[in-house]
């Protein structure tokens, strides 16, 4: 029989040795020292990791954990997004902006949280679908706050009189939400509300006559889920500087929905993995088409044709995702390095 | 703790449950009394989980009440009940598959949670010591049931007795006053039924809990059993020790048939 763990030390962050946390400063080191090579379109990609882990970790948190499915998570990025810069607009600086921008998606999630406590699996589908439909018309049709189709223009991040508008800026603001975006939702997984999470994704019953709130639980993993898309949609707006309702479609939901499933359902690591695997790899693709074209030719369904393809892959032969990929693939390196060192 | 046998901690009064024109229940009245193992026995479709999920709230009753100390528990959400100290396992283990045996048993300490969702997701000083002072509990219900060598394992990836182990454990981490097992040991050989039956009794020896069970097995019910109720077809045929359940001749006509 194993021995009872350290509790105290695995509830630990800093200061926890071995390799995961070598691994872990490694990249926290990479992310730091990026923007000193100054190439600010990979700059701006990397950027765009962050913001979608971001959101990513919401729905992660509404899937993977509470086992309910959004496709129109679009729709909080987008209230998000629009909230943010018309209280900016209005002049109360982007610290406010970003408090409405939280505080409004969490209103909008928490109100799509009532009817879908009655629905489960495809009908929530459909229900959240609509729900995206809906809001992408509102910032189509709304047109004094949202600019309308034509668009707004995003003026840059401003803190007390101090500008945030610079690439590196925005990638070193978007990569530090991130990672508290990141803590919130590993303790969340650590503690009482996140087990019982997992435990309505399991087993409502069970988890009912275990004293857990079905519903409440429920309206907690969409608020929380809205708030965190919310966030990511400010963000958003002024990475690009400017959005319009064609930004915030269906299509915008779909791919965080690859992005997680991808990346690996039910994990933390594997929203990071699969946030890299939406911004890099279409590059990655149209690079090495590159290699056989001549040219610089644009393929336009590249996108679509990619994801699609790599989320059929994923779910025949890895449906844990890209994360388990990487599980195995370290278990192998520390395998083959112990083998080498007896040698 | 010291072992209560006295008074009635559960009292359930003629209590039906009527699905249109079938009557699965109807007009069942018992009482458990504290620390007590009692067992409900009856061929299949004699309402005995029927019941059961009645007094876990799962169904509502069409009519009857089910006290527990003084509470009256009709009317209640399910969710509440765990903190009212009543606890159950499911005929058909009712698991979080996808998580680990540890997660699951802290799942039971859900009831005992003083921290809101702010605290928790910023891992409060006040959150910590609560999840050690949850994990402590925990563990010492793995050592409890000799578990400590799946802690981290999935439970999905587990055999079915040890599952249904788990399932126990995780109701035991509520702190019951009343445990509700349904079919504890369907399933399980006879070594394990053997088993079972010891740890029903650690149960009780060790935390006073009051255990209700549903059983097939009569070897088990005749072995641990204080008393014993017999249905059939939604009524209450006998109820009594288990030797007077075993010479009632209503309960042996009716079982086996001869008259």
């Amino acid at each position: 029989m194993r021995e009872p763990p350290d509790y105290r030390s695995e509830l630990t962050i800093v200061g926890r040795a071995g390799r995961e946390g070598l691994i872990g400063i490694a990249a926290l080191i990479g992310l730091a020292v990026i923007p000193l090579f100054h190439n600010s379109y990979w700059l701006s990609q990397l950027t765009f990791v962050a913001i979608y882990a971001i959101a990513g970790f919401g729905l992660q948190i509404l899937l993977g954990f509470a086992g309910q499915v959004s496709l129109g998570q679009a729709a909080f990025l987008a209230s998000g997004a629009y909230a943010c810069s018309y209280v900016e607009r209005l002049g109360f600086g982007s610290p406010a902006g970003f408090a409405a921008a939280i505080i409004v998606s969490t209103g909008l999630g928490l109100l799509v949280a009532l009817p879908a406590l009655r629905m489960a699996g495809l009908y929530l589908g459909i229900a959240t679908m609509s729900f995206g439909f809906i809001i992408e018309e509102v910032a189509a049709r709304w047109t004094s706050v949202t600019g309308g189709n034509a668009g707004t223009v995003v003026a840059a991040i401003k803190v007390g009189g101090v500008s945030l508008g610079q690439p590196w800026q925005i990638y070193y603001l978007s990569w530090f939400m991130c990672l508290i975006v990141l803590l919130l939702s590993y303790n969340l997984l650590r503690t009482p509300t996140g087990r019982a999470m997992l435990a309505i994704r399991d087993s409502e019953i069970a988890a009912r006559s275990s004293g857990v709130r079905v519903a409440r639980t429920k309206g907690i993993a969409f608020g929380l889920s809205a708030a965190f898309a919310g966030l990511a949609g400010a963000l958003y707006s002024h990475a690009l500087g400017f959005i319009s309702p064609e930004q915030f479609t269906i299509s915008m939901s779909l791919d965080l929905l690859v992005m997680i499933l991808v990346g690996g359902l039910g994990t933390l690591r594997g929203v990071l993995f699969g946030s890299i695997f939406l911004v890099v790899s279409p590059e990655l693709m149209q690079a090495v088409l590159g290699l056989f074209t001549s040219g610089n030719t644009e393929l336009p369904g590249l996108r679509p044709f990619l994801f699609g393809a790599s989320l059929i892959l994923v779910l025949l032969f890895q449906p844990d995702g890209i994360d388990a990929i990487v599980t195995r693939a370290g278990a192998w390196l520390v395998r083959y390095g112990a083998s080498l060192r007896r040698r | 703790m010291a072992l209560r046998t006295d008074g009635a901690l559960l009292t359930v009064t003629d209590l039906a449950l009527y699905f249109g024109g079938l009557k699965a229940v109807d007009g069942v009245s018992f009482s458990v009394r504290h620390g007590e193992i009692f067992a409900i026995i009856g061929p299949n479709g004699a309402g005995k989980t029927t019941i059961f999920n009645m007094v876990s709230r799962i169904y509502p009753p069409t009519k009857g009440t089910i006290d527990l100390e003084g509470e009256e528990l009709t009317g209640l959400p399910s969710h509440s009940l765990s903190s009212l100290g009543v606890a159950r396992t499911f005929q058909n283990i009712e698991l979080f598959a996808g998580a680990t045996v540890l997660s699951n048993i802290l799942l039971g300490c859900q009831v005992h949670r003083r921290t809101g969702l702010i605290a928790e997701l910023l891992f409060t000083p006040r959150v910590f010591r609560q999840e050690i002072a949850f994990r402590d509990r925990v563990e010492e219900i793995i050592a409890f049931l000799d578990l400590g060598a799946y802690r981290d394992v999935e439970v999905a990836s587990l055999p079915y007795g040890i599952r249904k182990t788990v399932e126990l454990a995780r109701a035991l981490a509520i702190g019951p006053k009343l445990l509700l097992l349904d079919e504890p040991s369907s399933g399980l050989n006879a070594e394990e039924t053997h088993h079972v039956s010891e740890l029903i009794l650690g149960i009780r020896q060790r935390f006073g809990t009051a255990i209700v069970m549903v059983e097939h097995d009569m070897n088990l019910v005749n072995n641990i059993s204080d008393r014993v109720l017999a249905l059939v077809a939604g009524r209450v045929l006998a109820e009594g020790t288990p030797e007077e359940i075993r010479k009632n001749a209503a309960v042996k006509s009716a079982y086996l048939g001869d008259s």
